[in-house]
């Protein structure tokens, strides 16, 4: 049952094409609620635009429920079209008016998201004419134009530039902060807000908590040169999640982010040298243990 | 209307509708080099308007790719409002033939008989009515409900030639038939009937054409 806060939700979801065909979604429960960001993590043909179709209503379930009091939905597809013969500017113009965005306020939206997404050649391009990376540029910032309820992403981070992935990090966690729920799909999971978690879309069901905030992990790799420093002893300080040995006595191990500052200090105070810091997710064994 | 003036820009663009005047302005001629009463002349122009709006409601529900197609139906509320501002976005096109149709035959009087306002309003009513139909045909024909382009053309080629030929089949047959007769009568409480029929049955074919496009998206 939907309460207040919840933007979307869906009840034991299944979904297949045909009436013979295979499940392409097994029974999916979710609640998006506003404000908050949900990453869909999964292979290729895990059912991830299938759930985001669902979500958008372009598509019906073939059993279970979604319920939805989103007014304003904003979707953008994996791909865009490819025949779009409009110019680019005319065709988010009337995006933009489709979502009663005033053109006094549509013109210089359309100018600030193709430059934060650095779209080439330019707006007055055919859609058509578009490489195939600008032409997904396109159909992230119609999704963009204007405030939306529920905002729906798929793939947005494959085959984009640098400049426009941290264009659409920066405007999916604006969004998040304005009040929007968030659905995105991806092949890895993807850190876009703190209020955002990943959940794991497998054998066609989402698996919870699977590299949510719980299991963040910020791995340091480390070398040492001093004969008293000892893997073993890594293990002992607290914080400290796994540690696997490298080539070259080099040494990974992994913190949660709450305590890397404390282990940083802790294994400089060992006699280690920091060679590398990134952050990643629990390993599948680290998760069971 | 935002959603009509994206769609009327899009199918502008398409130029795929240039087929459907070349075939109506061939008809045009067709008519034209004929006689014949203002009413039968009517009647004739209503036959190519089936064709047209055939055509170009077919344009209208497909000009868009079917990725475009989805970010349009999310951003404006669903595919169901999507396919139904298509529909009206056809409407509007065949309006403008509607006005040609009436115009013309006006203005090139090339008809027998007095012109008598009863005979335009007759005559423009029985357009309207085969415009609503032709719609609700080319609802029928596209996708979803018809997913192959092949079937659907022939479908298409099927019920205007029977809506067309058949004898008593609304509204066409029927406006050909009653309007090219000799001395046609009774014809106000004829054009009633039809626009009545045509409306009934149009509805039926619109409202289930979108019923199965819903659930076959």
């Amino acid at each position: 049952m939907r309460e207040g806060n919840d933007a979307v939700v869906l009840q034991g979801v299944r979904k297949r094409y045909s009436r013979r065909g295979a499940w392409v979604l097994g029974g999916v429960d979710l609640t998006v609620r506003r404000g908050t960001g949900i990453v869909v993590v999964g292979s290729n043909g895990s059912g991830k635009s299938t759930l985001l179709r669902l979500v958008a209503r372009l598509t019906l379930p073939t059993a279970g429920r979604i319920e939805t009091d989103s007014q304003s939905v904003a979707y953008a597809p994996e791909r865009l079209a490819g025949n779009i013969r409009m110019s680019a500017r005319v065709y988010l113009a009337h995006m933009a008016a489709l979502r009663h965005l005033e053109p006094g306020r549509a013109a210089p939206r359309v100018e600030e998201l193709a430059r934060r997404f650095a779209l080439l050649p330019g707006l007055d391009e055919p859609v058509r004419n578009l490489s195939k990376g600008n032409n997904q540029k396109v159909a992230l910032m119609q999704a963009f134009l204007a405030p939306v309820d529920l905002l729906l992403l798929d793939e947005p981070y494959s085959g984009l530039d640098t400049t426009a992935r941290g264009a659409v990090s920066e405007l999916v966690a604006a969004g998040i902060d304005a009040g929007s729920a968030v659905v995105l799909s991806s092949h890895a999971p993807v850190d876009v807000h703190r209020a955002s978690r990943n959940l794991h879309l497998r054998h066609g069901r989402l698996e919870p908590e699977a590299g949510s905030a719980a299991d963040r992990r910020v791995v340091i790799r480390l070398a040492t040169d001093q004969p008293s420093a000892r893997a073993a002893d890594l293990r002992a300080l607290p914080g400290v999640a796994a540690v696997r040995d490298l080539a070259d006595g080099e040494v990974e191990l992994g913190a949660s982010p709450a305590e890397s500052d404390d282990v940083l200090r802790a294994v400089l105070g060992l006699g280690w040298s920091v060679r590398s810091v990134r952050s990643s997710y629990a390993t599948d064994d680290e998760r069971r243990l | 209307m935002a959603i009509v003036r994206y769609l009327a820009s899009d199918i502008l663009r398409s130029q795929r509708w240039m087929a459907a005047f070349i075939l109506y302005a061939t008809g045009v001629l067709l008519i034209n080099s004929g006689g014949g009463t203002l009413l039968g002349t009517f009647a004739a122009y209503s036959a190519f308007v089936l064709i047209g709006s055939v055509w170009i409601s077919v344009v209208a529900l497909t000009s868009e790719d079917p990725t475009q197609a989805q970010i349009t139906a999310v951003t404006v509320g669903g595919p169901t409002r999507l396919r139904l501002a298509k529909l009206a976005t056809a409407g509007i096109g065949c309006a403008i033939v509607v006005v040609a149709s009436a115009l013309v035959p006006l203005a090139l009087h090339n008809y027998s008989g007095p012109t008598r306002a009863g005979d335009i309003g007759e005559g423009i009513a029985a357009l309207i009515v085969t415009v609503i139909a032709g719609v609700a045909i080319g609802a029928v024909v596209t996708r979803p409900v018809i997913r192959r382009s092949g079937w659907a053309f022939l479908l298409a080629a099927v019920a205007v030639l029977a809506d067309t030929l058949v004898p008593g089949a609304p509204p066409t047959r029927q406006i050909l038939g009653r309007f090219s007769a000799d001395h046609p009568s009774h014809i106000g409480p004829f054009v009633l009937e039809i626009v009545v029929e045509t409306v009934l049955l149009a509805a039926v074919l619109v409202t289930g054409s979108t019923i199965v496009a819903r659930r076959r998206d």
